[in-house]
């Protein structure tokens, strides 16, 4: 059997460049194993070599992330790996940061298959554990011999194309991805199991971790409201008659905006809702109710507010993944702050 | 409240000239029961098909499962659709296992489809996933009466987009009497056999201190003794009645995969497994059923409460809820998770993911005190099913592509009962 070509990515430091007065090396390669590649080739055993060793000073990387990570893949391309691995970073952010960035360049230019190791604390984790398979290492280099082992053993699982089991059996940061799968006992049981364990003050393992969301902190108020600029952003679903960019009713993947330039109320004969999570004959009936735009022009003219704002955004909630809805808000709140707006009247449903 | 299942198994069954039991195969005099459901004028036709197991045969818009029971005089079968307004679980009742009358019909006017599709697989994967994979089923495929295809009919317009139009709503429970009735007269069949095997179901007190256990139901679309729940208060009901055909699903603009049917609630997963530790693990005390989807905070708070309240009554420390799907259903659900905590009732959560990607965490609402929760599963996953030989139930699916007969990749929430949190199925979702 032909040994896996595994190229081995490190920071300057455990490349052997050298320590923090290194830390601006630029992208660089060694053939064959450097440093903890020795602990990394016998982890891999019969299955696979380690062919080259691409290091980056820390420093460097995360001042040129974007030219760096192109530089190291450049490297790694040329060496026709069918693995790549990378640290483990330990709890050290900015080679952390490196490892996640090279590695999501690897897997979208080269379609090679990565694994790095990071501590659960390592503040990349976050930005890369839901794309990457991260072994859990722990805070230093102490715990390099057992985190190389497990990196290998989930690189060659991953190189052979094998199913990833669960991350607490294959020793990676949890992803966060549900899969549907047949348990060994039905629902009913399970539940009575945790109840009781729990009743007898037994550990127990929930099924569903609660997710863990993000708080956002009101805005102070708006100084002068007579003057403001307000926008009107809706899930409710209401979009021109027709549905002209075919917003999904349900489990949207985009949003829109539209004009409301002249519009002194929608009209249900130009306006409608397209959601799919209510019962929409009201909605459609009458469309201010929904998206006030009625009311607002009434408020605009009355002088409570400075303008409504000629656009309004607009999606659908129902079934939305909360990844797409981030998104939605991301790409909205950048053009809401573009516009100059001061406030903004969101209407749900 | 003592209940006496006297189980019968047909280990088989064929159309045959009389309705019995030969051998141990059900015979059914095809032509008997096929004038049976025709009277009701609701129905134009109706076409009897018997699928086993390993068939090659998919059936599609199923909308309801039951199974066959006989409860005589002075019991009532499926009461209030088929017998008198009596209570049940409590008697002897005539139970014929090994085989399920499933029910199928295109959607007549102002019968919302979103949710409507629910498809049974014979071979394959689907079929592991529910009993109904693994027992002999005898389909009952409906012709609806024309004036029941009339769009234009002032009761054919749409109340709301679950119920459908008053014409739909009709048609539905039709359709379950009729189903009703052809449990009903099955296991009436084999009412002079000795039964394979008896079984008791009673809660007598415990003997020892063990803790005091209730389960919260929140129904979808089912009714108790006929009636539907909406708009009414949680409302305590014996275990036994809900196995003995007090709850009968009548809607089918439910979610296949979340669609507790009426043959779910006769074999009702939490139910049954309450029952085998009642008096060796825990005290089951008894079931709270409560309507799901009231959209206004102040009612979901009241109801939530109520439910509560009564969970005290019972003297309950512990309980288990399960969740009917949906989004509004999944806010009173959880209140109902952090009133219990918060008055000491340690809870344990039944329900599927009904939402969104494999990165999204799936919840519509939860409470941080929601610390245990079993899944029956992320519905959104997609399933690979065969080509089969021979569809049962229509031409096309409802809204999906493709012909029902080829190869399918299609999301587990088509798959009837697949995840139904009454936690008979063995689905769940893990984190990777």
């Amino acid at each position: 059997m032909t040994k896996l070509r595994v190229v081995h990515y490190l920071n300057q430091f455990f490349a052997g460049v050298g320590g923090e007065d290194r830390a601006s090396e630029p992208p660089g390669i060694r053939p064959g194993r450097v440093g903890p590649g020795q602990l990394l080739e016998r982890a891999l055993g019969d299955a696979g070599e380690v062919v080259a060793t691409v290091f980056c000073g820390d420093d460097y990387f995360s001042e040129h992330e974007e030219h760096a990570a192109t530089a190291v893949v450049d490297l790694i391309r040329r060496h026709e790996p069918d693995l790549v691995i990378a640290g483990p970073a330990f709890n050290a952010g900015r080679y952390g940061f490196a490892c996640g960035r090279v590695c999501r360049a690897v897997e979208e230019a080269l379609n090679v298959p990565t694994v790095t190791g990071m501590h659960r604390d390592n503040p990349a984790v976050e930005l890369y554990r839901q794309r990457l398979y991260i072994v859990a290492s722990g805070l230093n280099a102490i715990s390099m011999p057992a985190t190389l082992e497990r990196m290998a053993a989930l690189g060659l699982t991953r190189a052979r194309g094998q199913r990833v089991g669960l991350p607490e059996d294959e020793g990676y940061l949890a992803r966060g991805l549900r899969f549907t799968e047949m348990a060994g006992r039905s629902a009913a049981g399970r539940a009575v199991d945790m109840l009781l364990g729990s009743m007898r003050g037994e550990a127990w393992q929930t099924e569903w971790p609660l997710p863990d969301y993000d708080r956002v902190p009101p805005p102070s108020p708006i100084k002068d409201i007579g003057r403001a600029t307000i926008a009107l952003v809706t899930s409710g679903g209401i979009v021109p008659k027709g549905n002209p960019d075919r917003i999904e009713s349900t489990y949207a993947t985009k949003w829109q905006k539209y004009s409301l330039a002249g519009v002194d109320s929608l009209s249900p004969d130009r306006w409608q809702s397209i959601h799919g999570g209510y019962d929409t004959t009201r909605a459609n009936e009458d469309p201010n109710r929904v998206l006030p735009v009625d009311v607002l022009r009434e408020l605009e003219t009355e002088g409570a507010i400075g303008r409504l704002l000629d656009t309004y955004w607009v999606f659908v909630g129902s079934g939305a993944s909360t990844t797409n809805a981030r998104r939605f808000a991301e790409e909205m709140a950048r053009e809401l702050e573009a516009s100059s707006v001061e406030g903004v009247i969101f209407t749900a449903t | 409240m003592r209940l006496d299942l006297a189980t019968t198994v047909a280990r088989d069954a064929r159309f045959s000239e009389a309705t019995r039991l030969a051998r141990g195969v059900l015979e059914i005099d095809r032509d008997e029961l096929r004038t049976l459901l025709l009277e009701d004028p609701a129905f134009e036709d109706v076409t009897l098909d018997i699928v086993r197991p390993g068939d090659s045969v998919r059936i599609i818009h199923v909308m309801d499962a039951a199974e066959p029971r006989w409860k005589p005089d002075p019991g009532s079968t499926f009461p209030t659709f088929v017998g008198p307004p009596r209570t049940v679980g409590e008697g002897t009742t005539r139970r014929l296992a090994g085989i399920a009358v499933l029910t199928v019909s295109d959607a007549v006017a102002g019968e919302p489809t979103y949710w409507r599709e629910a498809i049974v697989d014979m071979v394959g994967p689907g079929a592991e996933l529910t009993a109904f994979g693994t027992i002999t089923n005898l389909v009952l495929t409906f012709r609806p009466n024309p004036t029941y295809l009339d769009a234009s009919r002032s009761d054919a317009v749409i109340e709301n987009i679950m119920v459908g139009s008053s014409l739909a709503q009709r048609y539905n429970r039709s359709v379950r009497v009729a189903e009703l009735k052809a449990a009903a007269y099955l296991a009436r069949a084999v009412d002079a056999h000795e039964p394979d095997e008896r079984r008791a179901y009673e809660l007598v007190p415990p003997p020892d201190r063990l803790p005091r256990v209730v389960y919260f139901y929140q129904l979808a679309g089912a009714t108790v003794y006929g009636k539907a729940m909406d708009g009414m208060l949680p409302t305590l009901i014996h275990p036994n009645e809900v196995l003995d055909g007090a709850v009968v699903n009548v809607r089918s603009n439910v979610h296949a995969s979340n669609r507790t049917s009426t043959f779910a609630n006769q074999q009702h997963g939490l139910i049954e497994e309450l029952y085998a530790r009642h008096g060796r693990d825990l005290d089951f005390r008894g079931v709270i059923v409560y309507p799901a989807a009231s959209d206004d905070i102040n009612e979901k708070e009241l109801l939530a409460e109520y439910a509560v309240k009564l969970a005290r009554l019972l003297g309950a420390e512990a309980a288990c809820a399960s969740y009917s799907g949906g989004g509004h259903p999944a806010v009173e659900f959880m209140l109902i998770c952090r009133k219990c905590e918060r008055a000491g009732i340690r809870t344990v959560l039944v329900m599927p993911e009904i939402y969104g990607t494999p990165d999204d965490p799936g919840f519509v609402y939860f409470v941080p005190e929601a610390e245990r929760i079993v899944s029956t599963g992320r519905t959104t996953q997609l399933v690979d099913l065969p080509r089969v030989e021979r569809v049962i139930g229509g031409e096309a699916f409802f809204d999906l592509p493709g012909s029902p007969g080829d190869a399918q990749r299609l999301l587990y929430r088509y798959l009837l009962g697949c995840g139904t949190s009454a936690g008979n199925g063995r689905l769940t979702a893990r984190t990777y």
